[in-house]
């Protein structure tokens, strides 16, 4: 089968019997990220949204298992009853992401600055491969050194290499208070001088973000409340008058970061990794040639940008390629999903065949003809 | 001359002059590393000074489909860079710099030679440091932490070696040369340099290495407090847990460990307690003092026999001597023993010490136990006497009855040493046989000879011999400890 069904399985065999029947398989859950969703050529969709639930919960492990469609969602208000959360700041929690999806992505939001982004709390998976077997990678405990790492390979592998149907995180206690921070910093470079101070402090904030497209620097502490409060007052020292955000305000803002909805309308959300030192440069580039809403998350570590043109992907495009960086596209309807996508390495393509040597689960990206880039 | 002589002797051609060693006497320092109970004579020791000297070792010996070791300090627990027969060695102690360290990036890339601690020194003044800290970390390479992913008493909180790697430089048993990963903490695609740490350098040789460095914390609040049950100690972790706080570290040592520790460093733990637990809070000093007055409460609240709270930077490091020192320790309560490296849920740590105290009693070897506590993570230290007949083969019984306990469990026979050579006939009991062939396929991407370590990680292959067992050379000089 090729024909561009979409197959519903809701149970672990029928996720498997449902690969089996596909020549070619997108594995997809809520949709939330759709040029992700999609492939060149003949394919048909499965959709483990029906694969919901969470399996295993124990509090005083700081884990959880859940099959790969459960929303994140339905996840943190689980794990808000006993107190705990997922640090990272899990996008698109609100429009329906699920765990599966979010993995699959490699998406993480603006509190991966404290204690490392989605690769640093995925511990194990249940994978359903190319050839309808499963296996078990990973481990269901905190620390484990057996076998290879594969959970963290598949952060970001956008589903190439099997179906997951199974997952284990590990979680944190939730602290008890948060305190948001916001100051004008007109410009990237003076941005990244105070990011770069706030970043190395004694402080330990839980997130330091740019927001590009109002010259916003926001800081998020979370601790007790009197903790935050003093921590505050040396940061004013040090950086100046500071806006001390309320918290409702505050939960609003970094929501709207987190579901990608701090911009009127956008064509398309792309994601490109780069660094604190860089980002300032990436910008400045960006602004100069598309018309984009720009924020800068995890200090620097990513640059979320909002297009407001349909078609100024392209031109995104060829800045990435001068400015040497790559761009995810994760929302909007396009099939142009890599930008400034490198040439598969022979080592990629061989553990790819290794994972699936059927290629059941090879995905083709329409890449941009390189002559169009530098027109 | 025979074929393997002649390829060597093209070998020393292709380096510069003293990099490949074959005396006997300087390569026998090579035949073991911290798991001292195996021990092979490598054919030859390969000591390059560049990245390109090791790409051109590796490419010889895919040509000559020869074996190879890659090697650091040798600290190794689990055998991870035991040469292999007919193989080398490629000794990586002289990549030994530090290339390039960003306050700003907050990363620092490495040579594999370089020593753990290495990093965190120089990434001080920026008031930065690099997590990762297992025990050896004073002579530890970073090379062996990215091959074998490891530990230290810090992972609730800081994750793994894996989770401070973004990039790296390889050349992988096939003989190529790819970079994974990048100065940036975040990516796009399949994480490479995630399935490569951890992987026990069986795809090949990280020659560079991106590190995520982190800010140090302000201030430690470190209490030992003593029970008079290890049972009332495992209890305390778990109310601490439930407490909401998330200490840096949580650390517990049995009666046995604290008189080991007791004898070789007087480190002064409460007399007459049956288990001591070690908490760490670390943070800005707002929410330590925090912190600190909670987890007070929660420990009133353990029946504790005694307590101690560490007010100065010496009685912290105090603390810590007695723990860490005690793997070394047991050499004064024990001529010889081994150590287990095995994790069960955190919740079943109880059921599991009460089920290494019965297999210690039925097998007639005494068992001392130190764990991190918060993770779950057991280190049972099997106490034998290697001159009496019989007692090296129970030993070997309770660390392989305990690993199996750890698996009945839901836990990992490895949190932090690897499978190495000690535990890979315990792989298949942790990974059903499509995962391991599903492993197997991925190492014949990178390798598909099969050359990079050779022999270890996978059961089957052809088991070196055993010799002796006890301290590492290094750990009767005090040099290192185990975690």
């Amino acid at each position: 089968m090729s024909n561009n069904a979409t197959l519903q399985p809701t149970t672990i065999d029928e996720v498997r019997d449902a690969v089996l029947a596909c020549d070619h398989a997108v594995i997809v859950g809520n949709q939330t990220k759709p040029p992700l969703c999609m492939s060149d050529g003949p394919y048909d969709t499965i959709s483990v949204r029906g694969l919901s639930g969470v399996v295993q919960y124990e509090p005083s492990e700081f884990t959880f298992t859940a099959y790969a469609g459960t929303k994140i969602e339905d996840v943190q208000a689980v794990l808000s009853e006993r107190g705990q959360y997922l640090p990272f700041d899990p996008m698109l929690v609100r429009a329906g992401a699920t765990l599966g999806g979010t993995i699959a992505s490699g998406l993480s939001g603006p509190g991966r600055f404290r204690y490392g982004s989605i690769r640093d709390f995925f511990l194990g998976a249940k994978l359903t491969l190319g050839d309808g077997t499963i296996v078990n990678v990973g481990g269901k405990v905190v620390k484990n050194a057996a076998g290879f790492d594969i959970p963290k390979f598949l952060v970001g592998s956008c589903g190439e290499f099997g179906a997951m149907v199974e997952v284990t995180f590990k979680v944190f206690p939730k602290p008890v208070d948060s305190a948001t921070l916001s100051l004008r910093c007109e410009s990237a470079e003076l941005a990244l001088q105070m990011m770069a101070q706030a970043a190395v402090s004694r402080w330990e904030l839980d997130a330091i973000d740019y927001h590009h497209a109002t010259s916003t620097l926001y800081f998020r502490q979370r601790g007790p409340q009197d903790a935050n409060r003093e921590i505050a007052a040396e940061i004013q020292t040090q950086f100046g008058e500071l806006n001390h955000v309320d918290g409702e305000v505050a939960n609003a803002y970094w929501s709207s970061i987190t579901e990608f909805d701090w911009f009127a309308s956008a064509a398309h959300v792309v994601k490109i990794p780069t660094t604190t030192r860089q980002f300032p440069g990436l910008c400045d580039a960006i602004t100069a040639s598309v018309p984009a809403s720009l924020h800068v998350s995890g200090c620097g570590s990513v640059v979320w940008a909002a297009l407001e043109q349909p078609d100024s992907l392209h031109t995104l495009e060829n800045v990435l390629v001068q400015q040497n960086h790559r761009g995810l596209c994760v929302r909007g309807i396009s099939n142009h999903v890599f930008l400034n996508r490198q040439t598969t390495s022979d080592i990629e393509v061989a553990v790819q065949q290794a994972f699936d040597p059927s290629g059941r689960f090879k995905r083709t990206f329409p890449t941009q003809a390189r002559d169009s880039v530098s027109s | 001359m025979n074929s393997t002589q002649q390829a060597l002797a093209r070998l020393t051609q292709l380096l510069p002059p003293n990099r490949v060693r074959q005396d006997a006497a300087f390569n026998a320092a090579f035949e073991s590393d911290g798991l001292t109970a195996f021990h092979q004579k490598p054919l030859a020791v390969v000591i390059p000074e560049s990245s390109d000297e090791v790409v051109q070792a590796v490419r010889w010996c895919h040509n000559e489909a020869i074996p190879f070791v890659a090697r650091g300090s040798g600290t190794s627990l689990s055998g991870g860079s035991l040469p292999v027969a007919n193989g080398i060695v490629i000794a990586l102690n002289r990549l030994n710099k530090i290339l390039h360290l960003d306050p700003v990036d907050r990363i620092a890339v490495v040579e594999p030679g370089v020593v753990n601690i290495k990093v965190t020194e120089a990434a001080s003044k920026h008031g930065l440091y690099f997590a990762p800290d297992p025990s050896s970390q004073t002579v530890c390479t970073i090379g062996g932490n990215v091959a074998f992913n490891s530990g230290g008493a810090h992972c609730l909180k800081y994750g793994m070696t894996s989770n401070h790697v973004v990039g790296m430089k390889t050349v992988l048993g096939n003989g190529q040369c790819v970079e994974f990963g990048s100065a940036s903490t975040d990516a796009i695609g399949a994480d490479f340099p995630g399935l490569f740490t951890g992987s026990e350098g069986l795809f090949g040789i990280a020659t560079e290495i991106t590190l995520r460095l982190l800010p140090k914390p302000e201030k430690f609040h470190t209490v030992l407090v003593g029970y008079r049950s290890l049972q009332a100690a495992g209890d305390a972790v778990s109310a601490v847990i439930e407490s909401g706080l998330l200490p840096g570290a949580m650390e517990i040592m049995d009666a046995l460990s604290i008189e080991a520790a007791e004898a070789a460093v007087k480190c002064g733990y409460p007399k007459g307690c049956a288990a001591v637990l070690i908490v760490e809070l670390e943070g800005p000093r707002e929410r330590v003092e925090y912190e600190t007055r909670q987890l007070s409460e929660v420990i009133a609240r353990t029946d504790p026999f005694a307590q101690h709270v560490a007010m100065t930077l010496a009685e912290r490091l105090s603390i810590w001597k007695g723990r860490k020192c005690v793997f070394s320790a047991v050499g004064h309560i024990s001529p010889d023993f081994l150590v287990q490296d095995g994790v069960v849920p955190r919740n079943r740590l109880g059921e599991a010490l009460v089920r290494i105290q019965e297999i210690s009693r039925d097998v007639g070897i005494r068992v001392a136990n130190v764990f991190h506590a918060g993770d779950g993570n057991l280190h049972p230290m099997i106490l034998y006497d290697g001159n009496v007949e019989g007692e090296f083969d129970r030993a070997e019984e309770v660390c392989s009855r305990i690993i199996k306990v750890c698996i009945e469990m839901g836990g990992s026979i490895t949190g932090e040493h690897g499978v190495g050579m000690e535990k890979r006939e315990f792989l298949p009991d942790m990974f059903d046989p499509a995962t391991v062939e599903l492993f197997h396929r991925i190492r014949r991407a990178f390798d598909p000879l099969e050359i990079a370590n050779r022999g270890k990680m996978f059961p089957g292959a052809d088991a070196p011999s055993l010799s002796m067992s006890g301290l590492h050379p290094l750990e009767k000089q005090g040099v290192i400890s185990r975690e």
